[in-house]
């Protein structure tokens, strides 16, 4: 096996019938080549460019001050891992016809597409859909744009299609998005609990009945990776900091909506307001993907900056709060708040701010969040033994990672009261 | 040129061109020649 090789290198991309390609450089894995023709026409699509002014971590950036990396970024490192590991599976014996491989590089470049501003921070408050509903409608209508060319990658992406361990590759529980963010985004905040053997679990995939396996040999790497997954969740994604800037921009722009639905105007940025005032809808129509398509952190930042002068009291102090970093404080709880102990925060800020009785949800927040380290009842990660079988994951003796769900619970004020 | 860096290089980053996405958005065709090139800006379709 060639070991040796490289996604920018010439004779793959020759191999490949990609005749000329353009390289991007990259502080993680260097320079990544990106074939002429409809790949390139893609990143130059305006869905792609407003990937760079959505931020791949949200609010993160409030903690680890070097997490300002973007969608763009991490879709392009993404796109770099598949084109690896379909090298690997080929070098192994997985046949491919050339539109499978255009397909399945298109759907890791795209997958993200329908990620609005701050990434998951107001995922289905601004239109009331998953961003992987969105990313498949977009896709959709590219695929007009384009004459039919992604089809393919939509059938993949949304796992209609028969080859199984394709849709794996793009979304199951070791694929190429998630060994791109965890690498990403340790390097970007610093946290070396993310830090995953990326080259080495590249190298471990194969297949076996389409179905995508991961040899034997490769599960301490693998391990690495679902443990980084679980830290990195704890110590960045629902880091406590953090978490308190989401739900207050969460919290804000609940604010901005009822306000603009009960007929106020608001400074706000245009599209902002415009797609607050859209009507709920199941489907996903044009009208919705036009708004979207010019929203992105810039229209929640500009926002922000001028409800700084707002008359609104709520928009007032939660944007200003935000901009300068004095963040509502957080308690969390392995356990749901007592109705007690919610009451007498409610009645403890009542008392301290110019607010009445309804107004005082923006600014006491509660709920929950969670993460399940590793999945067992659907899609499972499959490890291939040296002697032919495969079995699950979870059916291996003395595993690092369990499966089980680990819930957090918030509370979120300007002032906590201690017990 | 370092504020346009990151149409070159994705790990440039700087503050956000917020007032460029505003005037893009305007309607108004008196801002014609400021609306076009905020669009392209926005747009990475920058002038050769």
């Amino acid at each position: 096996m060639n070991d040796n090789f490289t996604a920018s290198d010439p004779d793959f991309m020759a191999k490949n019938s990609f005749r000329s390609y353009k390289i991007i450089n990259d502080p993680i894995y260097g320079f990544i080549s990106i074939p002429d023709g409809i790949f390139l026409k893609l990143l130059d699509h305006p869905w792609m460019q407003r990937l760079r002014r959505i931020s791949q971590l949200g609010c993160s950036h409030m903690v680890y001050p070097g997490a300002v990396h973007s969608r763009f970024h991490h879709v392009m490192g993404a796109f770099y891992l598949m084109q690896k590991a379909l090298q690997v599976l080929e070098v192994k014996g997985t046949k491919f016809t050339k539109e499978e491989k255009e397909g399945v590089c298109l759907a890791i470049l795209l997958h993200d597409l329908g990620h609005g501003p701050y990434s998951h921070a107001l995922e289905t408050h601004l239109l009331p859909h998953s961003h992987e509903k969105i990313t498949l409608a977009i896709i959709q209508q590219l695929n007009e744009e384009f004459d039919g060319r992604l089809e393919l990658a939509a059938k993949i992406f949304s796992g209609q299609y028969h080859r199984h361990f394709l849709n794996q590759l793009v979304a199951g529980q070791l694929d190429m998005d998630r060994m791109d963010y965890l690498s990403r985004d340790s390097f970007y905040t610093g946290v070396a609990e993310g830090v995953i053997s990326y080259d080495r679990i590249t190298h471990m995939l194969n297949t076996v009945d389409d179905q995508l396996v991961i040899e034997e040999k490769g599960i301490y790497s693998l391990e690495k990776f679902l443990t980084a997954r679980k830290l990195m969740y704890w110590q960045v994604y629902l880091h406590k900091t953090a978490l308190s800037a989401e739900k207050m921009l969460l919290s804000l722009v609940s604010r901005i909506k009822s306000l603009l639905r009960e007929g106020y105007t608001l400074p706000i940025c245009p599209i902002l307001n415009d797609i607050l005032l859209l009507e709920d809808n199941d489907s996903i129509n044009d009208k919705q993907l036009k708004l979207f398509r010019d929203l992105d952190d810039v229209s929640i930042l500009f926002s922000l900056k001028q409800l700084r002068m707002s008359e609104d009291y709520i928009c007032r102090e939660l944007s200003t709060r935000f901009l300068d970093r004095k963040l509502l404080k957080v308690k969390l709880s392995d356990h749901p708040f007592e109705e007690d102990d919610f009451q007498k925060h409610k009645s403890h800020l009542l008392e301290r701010f110019p607010i009445n009785e309804a107004e005082a949800q923006f600014l006491l927040l509660t709920g929950e969040e969670s993460n399940t380290a590793y999945r067992i009842h659907r899609d499972e990660i499959i490890i291939l033994k040296k002697d032919g079988r495969v079995l699950p994951y979870s059916s291996f003796p003395n595993q690092l990672v369990s499966s089980g769900k680990l819930v957090k619970y918030y509370l979120i004020a300007p002032t906590l009261i201690n017990n | 040129m370092i504020f346009f860096s990151n149409i070159i290089l994705p790990n440039w980053h700087f503050p956000q061109p917020h007032y460029f996405i505003i005037t893009k958005q305007s309607p108004n065709t008196h801002f014609f020649v400021c609306k076009l090139l905020c669009e392209t800006l926005v747009n990475q379709t920058v002038a050769h």
